[in-house]
């Protein structure tokens, strides 16, 4: 444990976020806790962009954790993907849905098959 | 000004939205865009002066707290975060060891930490760190004398303000007990700005209620005692588990509606006053100038809002007190209210107070709320910070939901700004058009 009384250091999911607003139709599903939405205000705010961040959350919480997290996963995407109907979709893990290993990065292949 | 308008309640009023049924039920899965319990630290460590906020969390917590508080490091503050690393997740360090050694090193540097909560995250959570146990073992460490307590501000576990209701909760069994056969004592439960604290206490002493304690306490040192004779009131709408283990330490509460706006904080002041037997005689008295006063400033404001149609996103859990200010203090059209959690009982008499009808939202889905707010276009979207200026963007006024949490608005002499607080958008719109093209709809 490293005691961090000030940083200006984002997770890596924030440079995903950075990478994915800089991109035209191009969509980030993000697994991550309720609340990991407070980085959606370092686009909106901090740098006044005019359009929300092409981010879905999978906002789970206690009583997701459950059942099957990695199937919310999955919903996210394909609402994501109906909703949206990006060019192409990127997604990733926060730190806590790293710890809940539902492995993101498995979820696009079996979907790709259905998205256009 | 003397005819004090009779407070409406549940049981004389057969309209308003207490049985109402809500749009979406928190059960519908769907992206909630709103803040973990961790955000409450920001006002908390203000509010408790010698209390120390530690994070057991991740680098997201940390960054969540920094980009949250916009903390600039003029002072070192008094909160920070543990940050778990892939060593403490592999198992190759004891992560109580670790957090003994932690708080070991931040209290050896803050000699003036006299209360120091364990904060727990999604990451704690969800690897099951007991930080129950690690509190009860350092809690007054020979040594330290630190009072240490935990509880848990993740968002998996809480929303927003729920931190707050957490960290209040785990101070309740660190109260004192009242002597036994103690005269009847009101509490004033939720975090208030000091000043506006200090405005309800004086109305209070003037009606000879009393005596007041508050919770949480300035300092830690001055925690207020509980028992079977405290009668407490809420003056904030998400103190679910607060009020639930304050009844178990045998205090009763004063149901109310919250002191927000003129007729909320008149119906506050009247339940507590009326539990102390206080004649009407003498409440109209003592109230009777701030509440002129009050009236007056949130009338300056009607003509801007009045007609007015507004659409609440979930925050907070003060949109159900603040929608019954607008609607019936300033004459606006509520267009939708969510709230991340609608806690019926506490809010029986907001609710009873809302214009019939009015569409309620539990913790709704954000994306589908943005469908509704599209297709009805209200004049004043109250919302958050990842929405504002995209919504502004499509031609909407936005006000920013977290003012209203940052900002003093209980009481008589906070009512008209909080009226200003929703007509300023108006006005700011109204200047910009002035200067600038109308803007294109839809992004």
């Amino acid at each position: 444990m490293q005691l961090t009384l000030w940083t200006y250091e984002g997770p890596p999911h924030v440079g995903a976020m950075r990478i994915a607003t800089a991109m035209t139709d191009v969509h980030y599903v993000l697994h991550a806790p309720q609340g990991d939405t407070y980085a959606d205000l370092l686009f909106t705010m901090i740098e006044r962009r005019n359009r929300r961040t092409p981010v879905t959350y999978t906002t789970f919480q206690a009583r997701d954790l459950g059942s099957d997290t990695a199937e919310l996963f999955q919903n996210a995407c394909r609402e994501a993907h109906e909703r949206f109907n990006p060019g192409a979709m990127l997604v990733g893990a926060s730190c806590t849905a790293e710890l809940l290993q539902d492995n993101p990065r498995a979820s696009p292949a079996r979907f790709a098959c259905r998205f256009p | 000004m003397n005819d004090l308008t009779p407070l409406r309640t549940t049981g004389a009023r057969p309209l308003g939205c207490q049985d109402a049924p809500v749009l979406e039920a928190r059960q519908d899965r769907g992206q909630h865009a709103v803040f973990c319990g961790l955000t409450g630290i920001i006002w908390l460590h203000r509010k408790i002066q010698d209390a120390f906020f530690l994070v057991i969390g991740s680098r997201t917590c940390a960054h969540l707290i920094q980009s949250a508080a916009g903390v600039m490091i003029f002072a070192e503050p008094r909160f920070a975060t543990a940050i778990i690393e892939e060593r403490d997740l592999a198992g190759l360090a004891d992560a109580h060891d670790e957090i003994d050694r932690v708080v070991g090193e931040l209290l050896a540097r803050r000699p003036d930490i006299k209360l120091l909560f364990l904060v727990g995250s999604c990451p704690s959570e969800v690897i099951k760190l007991d930080l129950g146990r690690a509190a009860q073992r350092l809690d007054r460490k020979v040594g330290t004398g630190v009072r240490v307590l935990n509880y848990s501000g993740s968002g998996i576990e809480t929303t927003f303000t729920q931190g707050e209701d957490a960290a209040l909760a785990a101070l309740v069994p660190a109260l004192p007990a009242e002597a036994p056969g103690a005269a009847p004592s009101l509490m004033i439960v939720g975090a208030l700005a000091d000043v506006v604290e200090d405005q309800l206490i004086r109305l209070f002493g003037a009606m000879g209620v009393g005596p007041v304690k508050v919770l949480p306490p300035r300092r830690s040192t001055e925690l207020p005692s509980v028992g079977p004779g405290t009668r407490y009131i809420l003056a904030q709408p998400f103190l679910s588990e607060t009020a639930r283990v304050l009844e178990t330490r045998g205090a009763t509460r004063i149901a109310a509606p919250f002191p927000l706006g003129v007729e909320g904080t008149t119906g506050w002041l009247k339940a507590a006053a009326q539990s102390f037997g206080v004649a009407e005689a003498l409440f109209d008295s003592v109230t009777e100038a701030p509440r002129a006063r009050a009236i007056m400033a949130v009338a300056r404001h009607k003509p801007a809002l009045a007609g007015k149609s507004l659409m609440f996103f979930p925050d907070s859990q003060l949109e159900i007190p603040l929608a019954r200010f607008l609607a019936n203090e300033l004459g606006m059209r509520i267009e939708e209210v969510a709230t991340p959690y609608l806690h019926r009982a506490h809010l029986a008499a907001d609710l009873a107070l809302l214009p019939p009808g009015t569409d309620l939202s539990e913790g709704p889905d954000v994306d589908r709320q943005l469908d509704r707010c599209r297709a009805a276009r209200p004049d004043l979207v109250v919302c958050g910070l990842g929405l504002a200026n995209p919504l502004e963007a499509e031609g909407m006024t936005t006000k920013w939901s977290i003012e209203l949490v940052f900002s003093p608005i209980h009481g008589y002499e906070q009512a008209g700004d909080l009226a200003e607080l929703f007509a300023r958008p108006f006005e700011r719109r109204g200047r910009l058009t002035d200067i600038r093209p109308a803007p294109r709809g839809g992004v």
